[in-house]
């Protein structure tokens, strides 16, 4: 068994790895069930664009697929996907920005209007609008962002993620990290004052933890 | 122990960070242990918050169709990403248009270098013969001189005279 940041990682996962490098698609398509939703959720973050994110994810899962050869095993799948992932978010967060810059109709085409959380079966109406509002909230005050800031938020809010990986993701010190999570937060809190951060838990990962 | 009151501590400072209440200097002085001692935080999740919760409970699901529409790009994008790796090994490096002909001639003149070098090339002997059915058309001399041939029908030869015109 494998150990990444003094961890355990699972055989299968190792397994399914190796299976998918060499073309199997079961295989392939078992990551990609995995992984798809943190995937998701990093791209949607970045991007703020429901197709954009679809977009990144089949981009980042063609590309993961495509070097998994190259992929040893140093990092989880979820890690290298995850990098792969939000660095190809980041990109078309850029050229977005460029084309908004020489569009010349002034128009704002970076917007997603009106785009709902997926609602539960049985919430009450005033419950999923109240919801909706604090989605468009947090998604406006997330967008509001710089990219750097954006994109380790992102990567943080999919959870289970430690410092090392986002670091690891991100190709930066993970004081970097430490440091874009702090002012991401300060930011947030300011423009989302009544969303006030309740009790909060830094955690080892796992039974191993910070040696 | 001193190790373990340390992690202790700082897991104590990252959930402080995370409610805000982290003066700056003390952001600081936590953002330098970590660059310090990043195998100390590397294996631990940053400690949770409201927005992170909301993050999650409110991220956008695509439908499974979508999820579908996905599969089927990567698939697709994957079998031509194969192709154009096959396609990309088979490709002739612009580097090689130019040393595969210069690889050639060079194999060439070694072959020749080896051939015309080796004992057996340096000791074979010209053999010389007369030539057969050949057909002198013409003759050309230059000063005051002029040519004649005169041909022996018994011997089965040639001979060429050449005269100065003073007759020397």
């Amino acid at each position: 068994m494998n150990s990444v940041n003094g961890e355990p990682v699972e055989t299968s996962e190792l397994q399914l790895v190796e299976a998918a490098a060499r073309g199997d698609r079961e295989a392939r398509r078992e990551l990609f069930e995995r992984y798809r939703q943190a995937a998701f959720r990093v791209a949607w973050r970045i991007t703020g664009r429901h197709e954009d994110a679809l977009d990144v994810v089949q981009d980042g899962f063609i590309r993961a697929f495509e070097r998994l050869e190259g992929f040893r095993g140093e990092a989880r799948f979820k890690t290298w996907l995850l990098r792969i992932v939000s660095s190809r978010a980041l990109d078309l967060l850029r050229a977005r920005k460029v084309r908004l810059a020489v569009s010349l109709d002034g128009g704002r085409d970076d917007a997603e209007p009106g785009f709902a959380p997926p609602a539960a079966p049985d919430e009450p109406p005033d419950a999923r609008c109240e919801r909706q509002a604090l989605s468009e909230k947090l998604r406006h005050a997330i967008e509001a962002l710089p990219p750097d800031q954006r994109a380790t938020f992102s990567l943080y809010a999919v959870g289970e993620l430690t410092y090392g990986e986002i670091a690891a993701a991100l190709g930066v010190p993970i004081g970097t990290v430490m440091s874009r999570l702090h002012h991401a937060r300060r930011r947030l809190r300011e423009m989302l004052p009544d969303l006030a951060p309740e009790g909060a838990f830094a955690k080892p990962r796992g039974a191993a933890g910070p040696t | 122990m001193n190790v373990e009151r340390d992690i202790q501590g700082l897991l104590e400072r990252l959930e402080r960070d995370a409610r805000g209440e982290l003066s700056p200097g003390e952001v600081d002085a936590l953002v330098a242990v970590a660059n310090a001692r990043p195998e100390r935080l590397a294996g631990v999740v940053p400690a949770g918050d409201a927005f992170a919760r909301l993050a999650i409970e409110t991220a956008a699901a695509p439908s499974a169709s979508e999820w579908d529409a996905v599969w089927s790009g990567i698939e697709r994008g994957a079998s031509a990403a194969r192709g154009a790796a096959l396609e990309r090994r088979l490709r002739v490096h612009p580097a090689l248009r130019i040393w595969r002909p210069l690889a050639a001639l060079a194999a060439c003149v070694a072959f020749m270098l080896v051939w015309r070098l080796s004992p057996q090339a340096v000791a074979a002997p010209w053999e010389l013969r007369l030539a057969r059915d050949a057909e002198i058309v013409e003759v050309e001399v230059t000063g005051d001189a002029y040519a004649s041939l005169d041909y022996s029908p018994e011997r089965g030869d040639v001979t060429i005279w050449v005269f100065d015109e003073s007759g020397a």
